[in-house]
């Protein structure tokens, strides 16, 4: 099974995260993801998200969402200019992971790569059933 | 879609509950941040922060949290949380944060304790 990415293109703000998340929830739930599996991409895309997000992205930047269905999994693609090479910007105590760490934590095959014009891709993938 | 987020204040005994309903994440975080920094300033000591409502939280959420209970902690005061089931307590647990607070599963259960 393989078919074209559904693929939302966002402003990187803020106040589309939500946007995002439903996105990315609606898509992994339509393909049969699991209730759990669907809360932990919604996390995962959030916290990708955010990585790109103001006050780290340029003005009139974008978030791409992409999810493309495979077999048995969905692969998802987060494209924005978050790096995850700096510090998170929210207090945290010794220990607690960052943003990437605690998206592997949910999907361990996360990977960060530059793609073009200094923006960087997430990808990691869902299984779409158990 | 805007996410929404509600805050309401209330105090039961030498408590001050924080009911937040919503979504919390970069966006609302903010707006959590200065209300439970605004209740610790003005004199709250024994602080819960209701979550059983949210469905969604994030890093950022989280961030506000950690803030809120050493804000808490400088002014010799606390900060506890109610969190029932859910995505919010998983987050909390795949951090380690469930070691941190205090987490109760009730608002009653807490200001019992």
């Amino acid at each position: 099974v393989s078919s074209a990415p559904f693929v939302c293109d966002l402003p990187a703000e803020p106040q589309n995260l939500g946007t995002a998340r439903t996105f990315a929830s609606r898509v992994a739930a339509h393909f049969g993801c699991a209730d759990d599996t669907v809360l932990d991409l919604r996390l995962a895309v959030s916290e990708a998200c955010t990585e790109s997000v103001a006050p780290r992205s340029p003005s009139e930047s974008t978030v791409r969402v992409a999810l493309e269905p495979g077999v048995d999994r969905l692969r998802v693609e987060v494209t924005g200019v978050g790096s995850f090479e700096g510090p998170d910007d929210s207090p945290k105590r010794v220990g607690e992971p960052t943003r990437l760490e605690l998206i592997r934590t949910l999907f361990p095959d996360a990977q960060v790569a530059p793609v073009k014009d200094g923006l960087f891709a997430l990808r990691f993938s869902v299984p779409t059933r158990d | 879609m805007r996410i929404q987020l509600d805050l309401s204040a209330r105090t039961d005994g030498p408590w001050t509950i924080l009911d937040v309903v919503g979504e919390v994440d970069l966006y609302t975080a903010p707006t959590l941040r200065e209300k439970l920094v605004a209740m610790i300033d003005e004199g709250s000591t024994r602080v819960l922060v209701n979550l059983a409502e949210v469905g969604f939280m994030d890093s950022s959420g989280l961030g506000v949290l950690v803030g809120g209970l050493k804000h808490a902690k400088e002014r010799g005061g606390d900060l506890a949380l109610v969190c029932v089931d859910g995505p919010v307590l998983k987050v909390l647990t795949i951090t380690g944060l469930d070691k941190v607070f205090a987490i109760h599963d009730s608002v009653e259960s807490a200001t019992r304790s």
